[in-house]
């Protein structure tokens, strides 16, 4: 045995196991995952992570007993039997042994947060009868916390004839479900905190059936997807939530945009939608600019120039003012050279393109938008290269001229907060819940901090740059550009531990055993509420969006508020589940 | 093409589309009272979706069925980076 490869709890549960078999492990049960402590026909066994070389084969384990999972990475997870723990050690290509913690209990710490564990048991509610529509990066079928409970798979990524909503991807069902694979995880994280049955880290509504949409994040095959959902629980005779988890800015962001359109109309008794309402709270992706009659008003832009080998990279910027005024839009480019104003073009294509020394522009001015009356416009950069060693100096720059007013309130996005952002002094830190968040029909889920501290499954400490016992400061505020009320309400969305999907990357620091990896986001948030969605269609199936949407945010607050009270940062604050 | 149609997403993809070959997703916004929906338009309700070419987009853009045309847009997973 090397002892020395062997983490101490490893290694004090096979000391245990050599001096007195079985039952010496019992003490150790609790804290080791899944290690065989009772009396079976199996050898007692633990889950375990090897450390080797990246890309090391490790075929040749087998012979000890060994189970490994998928992966080529460094570190690997597997089961060993314990009597042979000693002849693993000695193996050259396995650097350390680690066992496999039972996980703290931070979903624990989540559903208290909101006394949901006090709502289930007063009302014995578990989701049962209740579908949970999953649309997101798929789900890792082979997890104990959805055995038997995944209905269908609908995967979008798949080449086949699709379903009637769409007529691409494959539905999945039985044992064909496994051909579908969460290669991100996210998708899995997600179902596992609305759904999963978890010794540990239960999800909201255990008993709730799972359909699940693994979709290439098209908002129109995201729409399909919902549509999709509903049919299938209506097939069974059951109620449905979908959970959405994800979102985009290139919208109108008052709840007219195509995809909230498609929300607004599915949902009804017994079909209810929740969302994320975004990420971007730290981001400066929205700017709202006054425009005076005959004046001009201008907008910087941070934008990362490319370097000379990337591939061409375009930044989207979209801006929406009333229908009533019209506006005339311009791009400065870092060497000051302006694109014409470009006035709304009604008659032929309404896109111009111009070819500057710092990069291509491209300007989009149609006429009003036919669903909500309002102006559009569209201005893409493909900033040219900068070579290396050298940087460029000044900012891209919008610029708008008033050309006739009479309200002159103009917003605009960065559609990509990751390849452009917005300066100066008409940044404003609102209006940044984008479809499908922005859905009317939708319940819409800002994040709150549970938990900032944890300890990996190494036993190394981490700490979030989180306010604990807060709104998170990431999550997206309203309201909508219409002024309607969007989030709805807070939940526990940071750090949020649920079930890992084994063909997925995962960053060491957030691993919590073999099971389940930490994450943080609106998109942990959402499933929370979709799982207390679910809970209340269990007691009545003929809940719709306005019932659901009042007796959550009735049972909601936020430090300062009262009752029928909304922030744009909390909506109606963090749900209490108590007496629901 | 009947451009008042189109949104400026849509209308940017196809100044810039490359060839008859390349498809585009799309919402289809139908108006409701409107019996006579297109061929290509499969599906329920006042707003559907399709995959269709350049040449599509401006039949549908003709039809007098069809109120406005969107192109769908890849949205991101909602996890904090």
């Amino acid at each position: 045995m090397r002892h020395e490869k062997l983490s101490p709890a490893l290694a004090a549960a096979a000391d245990a196991f050599a001096r007195a078999g079985r039952a010496g492990l019992a003490p150790h049960g609790d804290r080791l995952g899944l290690v065989s402590v009772s009396p079976a026909a199996r050898p007692a066994r633990a889950v375990v992570f090897l450390h080797v070389e990246a890309g090391a084969d490790l075929e040749h384990l087998a012979d000890l007993g060994v189970q490994l999972n998928g992966g080529e990475g460094p570190v690997r997870t597997g089961i060993v039997p314990l009597e042979r723990l000693g002849a693993l050690s000695e193996d050259p290509a396995v650097h350390r042994i680690v066992a496999s913690t039972r996980l703290r209990l931070l979903l624990d710490v989540a559903t208290a947060a909101v006394h949901v564990p006090a709502f289930r048991s007063r009302t014995g509610r578990r989701g049962k009868g209740v579908v949970i529509g999953i649309v997101d990066s798929g789900i890792e079928v082979g997890h104990d916390s959805f055995a038997g409970r995944i209905h269908r798979v609908w995967d979008q990524t798949l080449n086949g004839q699709g379903v009637p909503e769409g007529r691409y991807g494959v539905e999945l069902k039985g044992s064909s479900l496994s051909l579908s694979r969460d290669t991100n995880g996210h998708g899995t994280h997600v179902a596992g905190i609305a759904a999963g049955a978890d010794d540990t880290y239960e999800g909201v509504a255990p008993d709730a059936r799972l359909v699940v949409v693994k979709t290439d994040l098209l908002s129109a095959h995201i729409a399909d997807g919902i549509r999709y959902v509903f049919r299938v629980a209506g097939a069974l005779r059951q109620p449905a939530v979908v959970n959405l988890s994800l979102g985009g800015q290139d919208d109108s962001h008052d709840g007219k945009d195509s995809l909230s359109a498609v929300i607004d109309e599915v949902v009804g008794p017994g079909r209810i939608v929740c969302c994320a309402a975004g990420n971007e709270g730290n981001d400066n992706i929205h700017a709202r600019v006054k425009v005076p009659r005959g004046g001009t008003r201008t907008i910087p832009c941070a934008i990362a120039a490319p370097a000379t080998d990337s591939p061409p990279q375009v930044v989207s910027f979209t801006g929406w003012y009333p229908g009533v005024d019209r506006l005339s839009v311009a791009v400065v480019s870092p060497s000051e050279v302006q694109t014409p104003f470009q006035p709304i073009i009604t008659k032929g294509s309404p896109v111009r393109t111009h070819s500057l020394a710092d990069g291509l522009v491209r300007i989009t001015t149609p006429g009003p938008d036919p669903t909500n009356g309002d102006h559009a416009f569209l201005v893409q950069i493909e900033p040219a290269p900068v070579p290396e060693g050298s940087h460029r100096r000044g900012s891209w720059r919008l610029r708008v001229k008033g050309t006739k007013v009479t309200d002159g309130n103009l917003d605009v996005w960065s559609v990509d907060p990751v390849a452009a952002q917005l300066t100066g002094k008409a940044v404003s830190d609102s209006m940044k819940v984008g479809s499908p968040g922005a859905a009317t029909g939708a319940i819409t889920v800002a994040s709150f901090t549970t938990r900032t501290a944890w300890e990996d499954i190494f036993g190394q400490p981490h700490e979030a740059g989180l306010e604990l016992d807060d709104i998170s400061d990431f999550s997206s505020e309203g309201p909508r550009r219409d002024g309607g009320q969007k989030p709805d309400l807070a939940a526990p969305g940071a750090m949020i531990a649920s079930a890992l999907s084994v063909h997925s990357p995962v960053l060491p620091e957030l691993l919590m055993d073999s099971l389940h990896v930490l994450m943080a986001g609106t998109s942990m948030a959402t499933p929370f509420i979709s799982g207390i969605v679910a809970l209340l269609l269990e007691g009545d199936r003929t809940l719709g969006p306005e019932q659901v949407r009042a007796v959550l945010r009735s049972h909601s607050a936020f430090p300062g508020g009262g009752p029928g009270r909304w922030d744009p940062k909390w909506g109606a604050g963090l749900l209490d589940a108590r007496d629901l | 093409m009947d451009w008042s149609k189109l949104d400026p997403a849509l209308a940017a993809a196809l100044d810039e589309a490359g060839g008859p070959e390349r498809h585009f997703v799309v919402f289809i916004h139908l108006h409701p009272d409107d019996p006579a929906v297109p061929g290509v338009v499969a599906g329920d309700g006042a707003v559907r979706t399709a995959t269709v070419t350049a040449d599509e987009v401006e039949s549908l853009s003709h039809d007098t069925s069809v109120r406005a045309l969107r192109l769908a847009t890849r949205l991101r997973a909602t996890e904090a980076p």
